[in-house]
């Protein structure tokens, strides 16, 4: 099994040390997922949170944004996907309704009030129910706030600015939950998000905080439990963390998502806060410019991402940023049969085998793969094999 | 680290490598027969056509291949050369002096116009055909006139220098091992195959000689032959060698097996014969482990 690689990372490539925001897009996009009943119509004024869509079960979705409702629209989305969304005017103004205030303290759920929050905030990351994770029992809790892509600083920003928080929930889902271990892996490499972590860790003794090297891929779920040998751990990112804190707090799902916008032709370099639901194309056009005439989009990084011909989707927990690069001819040459392929594999899988076979071997040989790209990376015939890999190339 | 431009480095580094060697072989082959009186001016420059034929060959075989492809000759194609100047190098090295400079154009020609890289190591091929056509043509000693003419009795330290028979620039094991720790520094030579190779071949040929005491086969055997010559520089190949560590060491070890029993046989061409034998079960090599990996 191939050991985490350190990711030679352009020099010009640098992001700005604060956080741009663009929090008032023209529209918002929610998509109307399977089950889901519309509780507004045309034209219609919506506040700011106000539950727009709702499930028999009491799931709900709310709005980001107050303004008013256009109507349904077919919107893409990061996986390729286009679905019916729900259009939303944003008026600026993000009008919310008087509400129930904001619990001062999140120490008082219990078990069943906890899993009853999440559930009525349909609170989703990546496409998955964040509920589900805590109805499977599982005994140790590992927070993931190790990014994952090279050019991406979206953990970093968190961390740096919610150790505080970060910790508070992380505890709360420790006794509420009684996991045995409850472990938290942030990278070594920011002197200040360690020094954040280590002032309030003497508050949290149940809290075990482990320093991973700058290497890729230790913020791969999988990767990750395997180095650090933990048998079947729930798994949170520091984005559900925070997500989750944000719910027991003020009883509504966030609606705001840091996204690294970077690359060496695009300018400026950050990480930008936008709305959930607003269209990257909208975030790009008022924020950002391509420096260069040819470029390659690498949506969700330049390692597990897919290169892109367009902007417009729209953004949701699945969207962690883009790359932006000059576009540069990339000769693929035949194997040389180095092998850096099959060394640096971190499941010990053998993509040249595969790619030996076009990739028509038998699943044992593909089954695990990551998709970390790390094969790509470090193939100097430039193959493609993570795509022999998940099957999309077969010749 | 970013791992491209690694395959170009090499190459690099396999030109670095071999200028000590040519300086030797032109001396040995060339200047040294001159001084002696055994050859014209032409037999003095006689290493030096040859591998300047070999070189032309297998340029005007890659630029005419990508002219066919692309109708143009362009930069590409000219970085495409130098792995087949690499290549014409490493064979012209461990040919005859006697083989037909003409002869070695036609082959280096034809073999890079038609095959840019193959599964069986493309140098041992092109090596075995012309050896084929030196037998052909009468041309397939090794002696030089000099050793033809003299009655050699040359100890280990002189076989280790070079001096003992061989290919036109293939017999200085001093400078083999140093283009072996040149080599060693770029991480996609595959040192792991030539190391056990060359530890196997050294156990075969000194343990049951130590044992028999004939101690005088010992340094023929492991200095002679243009046997070094082809573990470092030739069976390492990018295209046609196993690319797990394991299979690579498997790999080595059968290549120095075959090769102790191909001595017996037909000296000279032991080393190229079993590199080609290699690379033609080079994936079982891999395979073998590629299956106990995954099921880790
Ligand atoms: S993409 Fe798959 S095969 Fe390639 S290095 Fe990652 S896990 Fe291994
Ligand atoms: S890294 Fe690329 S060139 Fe090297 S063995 Fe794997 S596929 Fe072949």
């Amino acid at each position: 099994m191939g050991e985490a690689v350190t990711i030679k990372r352009e020099n010009n490539i640098k992001l700005e040390s604060f956080i741009k925001n663009y929090l008032n897009p023209k529209y918002v996009f929610l998509p109307i997922d399977e089950g889901y009943k519309l509780r507004v119509i045309d034209n219609s004024y919506v506040y700011k949170n106000d539950i727009v869509m709702f499930t028999d079960k009491g799931k709900s979705v709310h709005s980001s944004v107050s303004g008013r409702v256009l109507g349904i629209k077919d919107m893409l989305y990061s996986n390729g996907v286009k679905k019916s969304s729900l259009v939303i005017e944003n008026d600026l103004k993000e009008n919310v309704r008087v509400r129930k205030s904001a619990k001062k303290y999140i120490d008082n759920y219990d078990k069943e009030s906890f899993l009853q929050m999440l559930d009525d905030t349909s609170f989703k990351y990546r496409n998955k129910y964040v509920v589900q994770k805590f109805l499977e029992n599982k005994r140790i809790l590992l927070i993931n706030g190790i990014e994952l892509e090279p050019y991406f600083a979206n953990k970093y920003f968190e961390l740096l600015e919610n150790a505080d928080i970060i910790l508070e929930t992380i505890d709360l889902l420790s006794n509420i939950f009684h996991f045995e271990k409850t472990v938290l892996a942030i990278k070594n490499n920011s002197s200040d998000i360690i020094n954040n972590f280590m002032n309030e860790l003497g508050t949290y003794p149940n809290i075990d905080l482990k320093l991973m090297g700058d290497a890729y891929p230790n913020g791969m779920d999988d990767y990750l439990k395997k180095i650090l040998e933990l048998d079947d751990p729930l798994i949170l990112s520091i984005e559900e963390v925070l997500g989750i804190y944000h719910i027991l707090k003020k009883q509504v799902p966030v609606s705001e998502k840091l996204v690294t916008i970077t690359g060496n032709a695009v300018n400026p370099k950050c990480v930008i806060k936008v709305k959930l639901g607003s269209l990257l194309s909208e975030v790009f056009i008022n924020n950002f410019d391509f420096t260069e005439k040819s470029v390659v989009v690498y949506l969700n990084g330049n390692m597990t991402g897919r290169v892109v011909d367009t902007l417009k989707f729209v953004i949701d927990s699945t969207v962690d940023g883009i790359v932006v690069m000059k576009k540069s001819v990339k000769q693929v040459e035949d194997c040389i049969s180095c092998g850096l392929c099959f060394k640096c594999c971190p499941m010990g899988l053998n993509p040249k085998y595969v790619f030996d076979h076009l990739g028509n071997v038998k699943g044992e040989y593909k089954e695990g793969c990551l998709q970390c790209g790390l094969c790509n990376y470090v193939c100097p015939s430039n193959i493609d094999l993570k795509s022999y890999m998940n099957g999309s190339e077969k010749n | 680290m970013s791992k491209r431009g690694l395959a170009k480095r090499l190459y690099t580094m396999y030109g670095i490598a071999l200028i000590p060697l040519l300086m030797f072989g032109i001396y040995k082959n060339g200047i040294q027969l001159y001084d002696k009186g055994y050859v014209n001016v032409w037999g003095m420059i006689k290493p030096v056509i040859l591998i300047s034929m070999a070189i032309c060959g297998s340029v005007a075989g890659t630029l005419l291949k990508n002219y066919r492809q692309k109708k143009i000759i362009d930069l590409e194609s000219m970085n495409k050369c130098k792995k087949g100047i690499i290549e014409a190098l490493l064979l012209s090295f461990v040919l005859p002096i006697k083989s037909s400079p003409l002869i070695l154009f036609v082959v280096t020609f034809l073999f890079n116009l038609f095959k840019e890289n193959t599964k069986i190591n493309k140098v041992a091929i092109m090596y075995i055909v012309m050896q084929l056509l030196n037998v052909l043509l009468g041309l397939n000693t090794f002696s030089n006139p000099y050793e033809v003419n003299t009655t050699l009795n040359y100890d280990g330290i002189d076989l280790f220098l070079g001096f003992g028979t061989g290919g036109i620039c293939s017999t200085p094991v001093v400078f083999i091992i140093l283009g072996l720790i040149i080599l060693c520094f770029n991480s996609l030579y595959k040192k792991d195959m030539v190391i056990s190779a060359i530890i196997t071949f050294l156990i075969l040929g000194i343990v049951p000689r130590m044992i028999t005491s004939h101690y005088g086969e010992i340094f023929p055997l492991i200095f002679g032959y243009n046997i070094l010559y082809v573990f470092v520089f030739i069976f390492p190949n990018l295209y046609s060698s196993s690319y797990t560590t394991k299979g690579q060491i498997l790999s080595g070890i059968i290549l120095a097996i075959l090769t102790y029993f191909f001595v017996m046989i037909t000296p000279y061409n032991a080393a190229m014969l079993s590199v080609i034998l290699v690379s033609l079960i080079r994936g079982i090599c891999d395979r073998l482990f590629v299956i106990k990996l995954r099921s880790r």
